[in-house]
């Protein structure tokens, strides 16, 4: 008897199951309600452009060539008075062109028809030695804000050396589709930079000292400049280069106030109020006069942190008098007061620029790298040039 | 003795059990699916459904899986968009919500005359909403800014025997050409 109940229970249990599972799992309505796959979209940032603008200080439009007068503030102030282009991508080796992107849009006709669409990459020749066993999306995304959206943003995460199409296809109609072509310009992988045996940190600060004395030797010497370009590419191209100093400001990303820059202790009042200032202005025929970022030096060829670069900078210090004192005029031990107490020494900016011999690339022809050189003291070893010995001197030994 | 009313409530609760089980399965059923389903570009649907996207010459095919055809019937009306569309009629400016949903003048059966073809078990998209909307106005020029709402515009109801089948659909022209606004790209 007990089993048959066993029997009957398992039997009962057994079809009470098998109508679950018909109930519940022979019928998928969400896949059927649904109709339609769903295509997944990642959503990446835009590219951001820079910003520009005029020149202001404290409410007043600066003009270049003119000298102004920021008040009593206890800072150095390196001031140019040429004014020259920035529509700048990037200055560190993080900002390089990889996070450069560029935003498509695609038109589909006739306005009344489904605007959805399908953006996606492939190499133009798949079976090329380059593109052979390699996956497009490695070198290309293509990404959208919103399911089939008509705009898209393109990105470069690595260089490519296979044309690759860029292709958006009608989601209602496969056959429907229009393509453009990316290319790959030969771009700069690294840059080097030395003055002499002074290394420059691009991307970083590099810190220095200035020999005060006029028999001294600076740190630093002749610019030595070397760069290495991506093996792969579909476009070849050269390099002209560039080495110029720059408003340390615009090294920091701003423009507002390009000339707060080095800071020092108000120790004495022969000091307080001081402003130092460079005078010397580059001549660069080829930017106009719509550039709004601050070239005291374009294209050096060397650099020497001493009494000679003291000159050419015409540095100089401004009384409250606005009486202006240029301190190659002074003797070292002047020099050394304004040099002892420096809090905040950022300088110029050197900018290294190398201009694409082909134009038209994303995010611009030129690659930018800087480093801001930093002032944190001051070097007084005067050169003993020859030791003569006198009438009557000996060596005992 | 107690063994067997055991038992014998044992098998009266698997039973009512069953019973509730096959209550629920003929419900949905009864209520979901109504013996009959649509077919639209290869995919199945079998209940009321939302998001359709149409276009124009598409064709929707009625396939039975028991019981008798019955009449087909195929009702369409046009649905309310959350951000009226305004369009222009011989150069008169109008809107989807005021002029064509909530109007008391619009022959809405003329949108189902103009949109449907309901022949041997196939019911098809024949035009676009410009299209449509030239019909319903008897107008020569229809045009507008930009582009149709992206949200159903219309329900489609098609009725076999005492069950009827929704789509909350939108209906799209013919897609002509895709052009990329840009030039090539070098990266």
């Amino acid at each position: 008897m007990k089993k048959s109940i066993k029997k009957v229970g398992v039997g009962i249990l057994t079809g009470i199951m098998a109508l679950s599972a018909f109930a519940f799992g022979g019928c998928d309505t969400t896949s059927v309600s649904d109709g339609y796959e769903k295509v997944k979209d990642t959503v990446t940032d835009f590219f951001a452009g820079e910003e520009s603008g005029a020149m202001e200080y404290d409410g007043t439009v600066l003009t270049a060539g003119e000298t102004y007068d920021f008040g009593a503030s206890p800072k150095m102030a390196f001031m140019s008075t040429a004014t020259l282009l920035s529509d700048e991508v990037s200055e560190t080796e993080e900002d390089s062109f990889f996070a450069s992107s560029v935003k498509v849009k695609a038109t589909v006709t006739p306005s009344d028809a489904n605007q959805h669409v399908i953006w996606s990459v492939a190499f133009v020749n798949p079976s090329s030695a380059w593109a052979t066993g390699k996956t497009v999306t490695d070198y290309v995304t293509v990404t959208t804000e919103t399911e089939g959206s008509t705009t898209a943003t393109v990105k470069c995460i690595k260089p490519f050396g296979e044309q690759i199409k860029l292709i958006c296809t009608s989601e209602e109609n496969a056959n429907i589709s229009d393509y453009i072509t990316l290319d790959f310009i030969q771009s700069v992988k690294s840059v080097s930079l030395s003055f002499g045996d002074l290394p420059i940190n691009l991307g970083g600060q590099t810190d220095v000292t200035w020999e005060v004395n006029p028999n001294g030797v600076g740190i630093g010497g002749a610019a030595n400049l070397t760069y290495e370009t991506y093996k792969d590419y579909t476009i070849p191209s050269s390099y002209t280069s560039a080495i110029d100093l720059i408003s340390p400001s615009y090294h920091n990303g701003g423009y507002a106030d390009p000339w707060s820059v080095l800071e020092w202790t108000d120790t004495t009042s022969v000091i307080s109020g001081l402003k130092i200032s460079s005078t010397y202005v580059a001549n660069d025929a080829t930017l106009g006069d719509t550039d709004y970022f601050y070239k005291v030096f374009y294209d050096i060829k060397s650099l020497v942190f001493d009494s000679s670069f003291l000159t050419t900078t015409q540095l100089y210090t401004e009384s409250w008098t606005n009486a202006k004192v240029y301190l190659y005029t002074f003797e070292p031990s002047e020099i050394i007061e304004y040099f002892s107490n420096i809090t905040d020494g950022a300088l110029y900016s050197v900018r290294v620029q190398l201009t694409s011999g082909v134009a038209g690339k994303a995010g611009g022809d030129a690659v930018r790298r800087s480093s801001l050189i930093n002032v944190t003291g001051f070097t007084n070893n005067p050169l003993v040039k020859s030791v003569t010995l006198g009438d009557g001197s000996g060596v005992l030994f | 003795m107690s063994k067997k009313i055991a038992s014998l409530i044992t098998i009266v609760l698997s039973l009512t059990l069953v019973g509730i089980l096959v209550f629920i399965v003929y419900g949905l059923f009864k209520t979901d699916f109504n013996g009959f389903g649509l077919e639209h570009k290869g995919k199945e649907i079998l209940t009321n459904t939302a998001n359709v996207v149409l276009t124009e010459g598409d064709v929707i095919t009625l396939k039975y899986y028991y019981g008798d055809m019955g009449d087909i019937k195929v009702y369409m009306k046009p649905v309310e968009v959350a951000e009226d569309f305004e369009f222009t009629i011989d150069g008169e400016v109008k809107s989807w919500n005021t002029d064509i949903v909530k109007s008391n003048t619009v022959d809405h059966s003329k949108l189902l005359e103009f949109y449907i073809d309901n022949v041997a078990n196939t019911v098809t998209v024949k035009g676009s909403v410009k299209q449509g909307l030239k019909a319903v106005f008897e107008a020569e020029k229809v045009s507008w800014a930009g582009f149709l709402p992206v949200e159903d515009m219309f329900y489609i109801m098609i009725e076999s025997g005492d069950t009827t089948i929704t789509l909350s659909s939108r209906i799209y022209a013919q897609t002509e050409k895709i052009s990329i606004g840009n030039e090539d790209i070098t990266f």
